[in-house]
């Protein structure tokens, strides 16, 4: 297995020929992880003192708080770890992102609505919300750091095979947020007569969920990575 | 009928207590609730993660609460089971049954699990509800709660009922008897003796009445009681209607001056009484809610040798294979093969819920749009067939839709209406616009159809027999969009007699297609042509069978029919084009196995979408029952049962499986001859031999549920029909595997002792 890893890591350093500034320390991708975890957290926390709501109580609003509290936090971050910083300068990347914000929310839309998530007027809001959401954990850092780079998209999404620090930062958590969103559409259908099992609440825990699972990951493997290098180097 | 746990809340202790106040405020002499039985009672109990209607204690155990408002005239004493109890309130935990017959409760309960429960409503509500009350708290069956309240409304027992009447809820209309009469007569004599005197009478209508629903039983069911069983409860009977009969006449005979039974008398003969009505239900019980335990471990036992005889011969047929493509390679395990198990595996296990399969559809839906988009996503990454795998997700799409409107039509069905199908359906009622495209798409739909029939066989050099038997289909279609036409209320053409072409059209189609279907089984016994293409004839085979049988389940399903038929057909090209996203040079180390398991996987979870897609549902009210009526006016067994039938399973059994090969013949190499007929045959197999294991893994779950799950609340509206759908599904699948091998492989003859083994 590991030197499966080893060999694919090879090919990959054959392949692609990655740019200085891919790669990033291991403290910086917790900073990263720590200030989008932190983000979540404290959207949650005004949504629960200011507005006294929960994603449970008031699905709608909770979701847009957290998506517009978080949205600044991942584009301007993820901005700085842009692919190609020679070329393309900060505001561009957060230009990028911005506009990676409304396609990965249509993306995710109709990934969910082909999945069954319920249409409808009724849902018409919450389904916007949740999607623009999901585009935040899932398409905005790479729309920031890759911009329109298909290969690099096509690595990420396509093979699953990151081969730098940021490439774990963006796929791993993407990854796990989508996951964990598949996983937690299964409640939905349980007679339980529970106000959490309301569409698009369960799906936006298990993303949340899979969200910072893939942090903690992203963060494990950068770290994993970084000491590799490091006795490589020596 | 409230849920035991709204019971327990707080908010329901309220409520009792306001609604108490209310009745007591007016059970003064002549007030409107003198006579008032209060009762509130939940239908079933729930455990703490908020499952109800299984078998648990906590899920069978509810509360009833039983309130009378009028004083009895003195205290009552009652010395059977309760001790010395003056009743104005009686809780009593409630034991609902969820088994056979629904007259039957199983568990007894002695004890009070929900004594926390009782302590919150008696805690504080006590003081208040109950102020200066008695009460009494005991536990009963649910079988005896409809003839206590009918002895207590006055009105006849329920004929099927074997309960008996509970005599501390019936103590407890005690105050609102008139005893003033008796009290006038006889002086001397306590309103006890009165109450129990009451009660003999009642419990001699009840036994009479249980009596005579036991020997109507007896008398007309093929599995009844056993005779020693029945000439022990009627010699129990009969003793206790003596004793009873004896103690009255001595009665009359003596002329005694207090003209009444004496107390030990009395309770001798409740005594007598209910403990026949008891020895009834426990005979009753132990008939009718008794599974037979070690039949179903052999079923079950059986299912798992198929599973594993399935597993086997797959593996033995890729070894096979291996030696036909020259390959070494041992590792097979691929991605595509870890995910199809997973996704059999978590849709057997979701039967293990009775909200998956309440939803099965959508879960299938769920799933089968995830296979979709990883393989949207595998194709992107290979920049081939991205089109493809965009119309299957956008297929999918559709289907979900689909499948949601025939789980609402379930609801509807079944008094739960939702408020979005109804909308829907009304649009499609008021504009006239969209009356006439529901008309018009499925006639534009057999066209299309039709047309891509005609394009198959015009471009092939198949034998002109197969084309021929294509020919009819395309002439079928013709009939039918005839048939519509002429029925649709937007030309009203005065062509034929109605009863005429409303008879005779369906039939000439049925016949055509019965002709086609036994006219490819006589191509079996024919000499092979020697044609160009090998593989051309099998795939002219392929279709030519399809259409066969596709005339008439269209017919069958009515309008919706067509587009289904034309989704089917897209949703299986969509996969076996995809299927070839694996077959390139950088996978051909990989088993047939591995290259199999995610387009049959795809394949069977279609079928099963289809099945959801035509209007149907695993119920028997999800059976269309008009369909057995196209074509003929009266009822007639055998035909219409098969014609029912042929458009239950159409869809989602016969189509799919005649249209398997599709996938196999993609992987076909180049070679000779009769060594590439081999490998095609062995392919097959084991095609074949996966759907067949994801069948039966299913049908295994099912029954795993149903064994688990035979003391449900849903038993006969849920797990049993989906039991008999499931069981039935697969062993139709088995049987049409079987004539589909017969059909596709005959020629190979060296391969024929193979079936039987194969075939298990």
């Amino acid at each position: 297995m590991v030197e499966k890893k080893k060999k694919q890591q090879a090919v990959n350093g054959n392949d692609a020929v990655p740019s200085p500034s891919s790669s990033s320390s291991p403290w910086q991708a917790f900073l990263v992880h720590l200030l989008s975890g932190l983000g979540l957290a404290s959207a949650l926390g005004v949504a629960h003192k200011f507005y006294s709501a929960n994603l449970v109580s008031d699905p709608l609003h909770t979701l847009r708080l957290i998506w517009v509290i978080e949205a600044p936090i991942v584009v301007l971050i993820y901005s700085m770890f842009r692919s190609n910083p020679k070329q393309c300068s900060y505001w561009k990347a957060v230009g990028r992102g911005i506009l990676g914000l409304p396609v990965g929310a249509v993306v995710n839309a109709l990934g969910a609505i082909a999945l069954g998530a319920p249409v409808g007027p009724k849902y018409f809001l919450k389904t916007v919300n949740w999607s623009l959401l999901m585009s935040l954990f899932t398409v905005v850092p790479a729309a920031s750091v890759f911009g329109s780079s298909w290969t690099d998209w096509i690595r990420l999404f396509g093979h699953t095979k990151p081969s730098g620090s940021n490439d774990y930062m963006i796929c791993l958590p993407a990854h796990g947020a989508v996951i964990g969103a598949w996983f937690g559409a299964w409640p939905m259908p349980l007679d339980w007569d529970r106000p959490w099992q309301e569409w698009p609440i369960c799906v936006s825990y298990g993303a949340i969920a899979g969200y910072l699972i893939g942090m903690v990951a992203s963060f494990g493997l950068v770290l994993l990575r970084g000491e590799r290098q490091h006795i490589k180097g020596e | 009928m409230l849920p035991f746990s709204i019971i327990c809340s707080e908010l329901t202790t309220t409520l009792l207590q306001k609604v108490v106040e209310v009745l007591e405020g007016q059970s003064g002499p002549g007030g409107l609730h003198e006579n008032t039985l209060l009762l509130v009672m939940g239908d079933h109990g729930q455990t703490i993660n908020g499952d109800h209607g299984g078998g648990s204690a906590e899920e069978v155990e509810t509360v009833i609460f039983a309130m009378g408002f009028k004083d009895p005239p003195s205290s009552l004493t009652l010395e059977r089971d309760i001790s010395s109890c003056q009743l104005d309130a009686v809780l009593l935990l409630f034991s609902t049954c969820y088994c056979y017959r629904c007259v039957l409760d199983f568990s007894s309960v002695k004890v009070f699990p929900k004594k926390t429960c009782i302590r919150e409503i008696f805690g504080s509500s006590c003081d208040s509800v109950l102020d200066g009350r008695m009460f009494c708290i005991n536990s009963m069956q649910q079988l005896d709660f409809a003839v206590t309240v009918a002895a207590l409304l006055g009105v006849p027992f329920p004929f099927g009922s074997i309960g008996s009447v509970n005599p501390e809820l019936y103590a407890l209309a005690a105050g609102t008897w008139n005893l003033k009469r008796s009290n006038d007569i006889f002086q001397n004599h306590s309103s006890t003796e009165e109450w129990m005197q009451n009660y003999v009478n009642v419990l001699c209508m009840n036994s009479w009445q249980v009596k005579r629903y036991i020997d109507v039983y007896s008398a007309s069911s093929v599995i009844g009681f056993s005779n020693e069983d029945l000439l022990h409860l009627s010699a129990m009977y009969a003793q206790a209607t003596d004793n009873w009969s004896k103690i009255v006449t001595n009665l009359v005979s003596e002329k005694s001056e207090s003209c009444h039974v004496s107390l030990p008398d009395l309770k001798r003969q409740i005594d007598a009484y209910l403990s026949f009505l008891a020895s009834v239900a426990e005979l009753a019980r132990s008939k009718w809610t008794q599974f037979n335990l070690e039949i179903m471990s052999i079923g079950f036992g059986v299912m798992l040798i198929s599973l594993l005889v399935h597993v086997l011969c797959i593996r033995w047929l890729n070894k096979l294979c291996r030696v036909y493509v020259r390959s070494h390679v041992e590792s097979g395990i691929s991605y595509g093969l870890m995910l199809s198990c997973l996704i059999v595996a978590i849709r057997a296990c979701s039967f293990l819920s009775n909200s998956y399969i309440l939803e099965e559809g959508k879960v299938a839906g769920f799933l089968v749009a995830t296979t979709a988009m990883l393989k949207l996503r595998y194709s992107i990454t290979k920049t081939k067939m991205q089109l493809e795998a965009l119309v299957f997700v956008l297929l999918i799409s559709v289907l979900r839709f689909c499948i949601e409107l025939g789980l609402s039509k379930q609801a509807v069905s079944s008094g739960l209406a939702d408020v979005f199908p109804s909308w829907m359906l009304a649009v499609a009622e008021s504009y006239p616009f969209w009356r006439h495209i529901a008309e018009l798409l499925p006639v534009l739909a057999l066209i299309i159809l039709a047309y891509m029939l005609h394009e198959s066989i015009s471009r092939s050099s198949c034998r002109r027999f197969l084309k021929n038997v294509i020919r009819g289909t395309i002439f079928n279609y013709l009939l039918i969009a005839a048939y519509w036409t002429s029925e649709s209320k937007l030309l009203n053409l005065p062509l034929m007699r109605t009863d005429i072409q409303r008879n005779y059209i369906p039939k000439v189609i049925y016949m055509i297609g019965f002709g086609q279907l036994s006219s490819l089984a006589l191509l079996q016994f024919l000499s092979e042509e020697k044609t160009s293409s090998w593989k051309e004839t099998v795939v002219v085979k392929i279709v030519a069978v399809l259409s066969a049988w596709s005339s008439t389940i269209i017919i069958l399903s009515g309008r919706q029919g067509p587009l289904v038929a034309l989704a089917s057909m897209a949703g299986g090209w969509c996969i076996m084009r995809l299927e070839c996203l694996e077959q390139d040079s950088e996978n051909s180390h990989l088993q047939t196995f591995s290259l199999y398991s995610f387009p049959v996987t795809q394949w069977s979870l279609l079928a099963v979408c289809l099945f959801f897609c035509s209007g149907h549902w695993c119920a028997f009210d999800g059976l269309r029952y008009a369909a057995a009526f196209i074509g003929f006016e009266e009822f007639i067994l055998v035909p219409q049962a098969i014609l029912l039938s042929i458009d239950t399973f159409g869809f989602s059994h016969i189509l799919p499986i005649f249209g398997l090969p599709f996938l196999a013949i993609q992987q076909v190499p180049s070679g000779t001859g009769e060594q590439r007929k081999g490998f095609f045959f062995m392919q097959l197999c084991q095609v074949y031999l996966m759907y067949g294991l994801i069948t039966a893994t299913t049908a295994t779950f099912t029954m795993l549920c149903v064994a688990i799950q035979r003391r449900h609340l849903m038993v006969w509206g849920l797990f049993a029909p989906k039991f008999v759908f499931d069981v039935l599904g697969l062993m139709l699948t088995d049987f049409l595997v079987f004539l589909a091998l017969l059909y596709y492989c005959v020629q190979v003859d060296d391969d024929g002792p193979r079936h039987q083994i194969t075939e298990k």
